[in-house]
């Protein structure tokens, strides 16, 4: 009896039909996988991205700012217009959202170097030196 | 009465062609909508990496002109009106031309110009 029922062309057939949904089914999911991946790695960069924008127009801008410094009086004025607080004598920090941006001075006889650097949690985005000459620091 | 397996029914089975074929060009599209979205945004960010790149160059030799102007500022070679010119390489194809003009004998400097150079053409150029 069951021998039977197994024969039948119906269910031989209902056995590929169920194969070919599978095999179809398995192939979506792996395209679907694919692009899942996809757009993870397109907003991973969306966010590298904008991250880096975001750090590098304002660290250039306080680098062009910083050049034309001339006293260090000037320096601290125009630093804490800009919304950077005073750590100690050579930190300063300005946090802005979710941008933490510092500014590292070693000052050599009057030739200071300006450390820029804009953090995201811990993660430094971008650095550089401005080497800027202020008289009255030497 | 009993039904029987044709071909024309469909090629994936008994009528689920058309849902299968739906969901096919569906995912088609997501595919090709991820890829360009990625290749764009990448490209984005590519452009956002040499801008940060480009800067830095630039900065490095502005801070490389900041340190020759404070050699001669420590040598007191800073002779009225009188311009001092000198090129530094930066690489192979990168030359970096700084002239300064001091306009006393002090420390101050009130003109100096920076110029990047590369095969010989200008690139940037900063005054003061």
């Amino acid at each position: 009896m069951v021998k039977k029922y197994i024969d039948t062309a119906d269910n031989r057939h209902a056995y590929l039909f169920m194969l070919e949904v599978i095999v179809a089914i398995g192939i979506f999911v792996i395209t679907a996988s694919i692009i899942v991946m996809l757009f993870v790695r397109a907003k991973d960069y969306d966010t590298k991205t904008r991250d880096i924008h975001e750090a590098n127009a304002y660290l250039t801008n306080l680098a062009e700012q910083i050049r034309l410094y001339d006293s260090s009086e000037q320096m601290e004025e125009k630093l804490t217009e800009a919304g950077f607080k005073k750590k100690d004598d050579t930190h300063y920090e300005y946090e802005n959202r979710s941008y933490v941006y510092s500014v590292d001075l070693k000052n050599d006889d009057g030739l200071v170097d300006f450390n820029l650097a804009c953090f995201k949690g811990k993660k430094e985005i971008v650095q550089f030196d401005v080497e800027h000459y202020i008289g009255d620091m030497r | 009465m009993r039904k029987k397996y044709s071909a024309d029914k469909s090629s994936f089975g008994y009528g689920m062609g058309f849902p299968l074929m739906l969901v096919f060009y569906v995912v088609m599209a997501l595919l090709t909508f991820s890829m360009i979205s990625l290749m764009t945004v990448k490209h984005s960010y590519q452009n956002e990496i040499s801008s940060v790149e480009g800067y830095k160059e630039y900065n490095q030799a502005c801070n490389k002109a900041e340190e020759w102007i404070d050699v001669l500022r420590q040598e007191d070679s800073t002779a009225l009106g009188q311009t001092y010119k000198q090129e530094f390489d930066i690489d192979k194809t990168k030359k970096l031309v700084v002239a300064v003009k001091f306009w006393d004998n002090s420390v101050n400097v009130t003109d100096w110009r920076v110029v990047v150079t590369k095969n010989s053409k200008e690139q940037t150029v900063r005054g003061l």
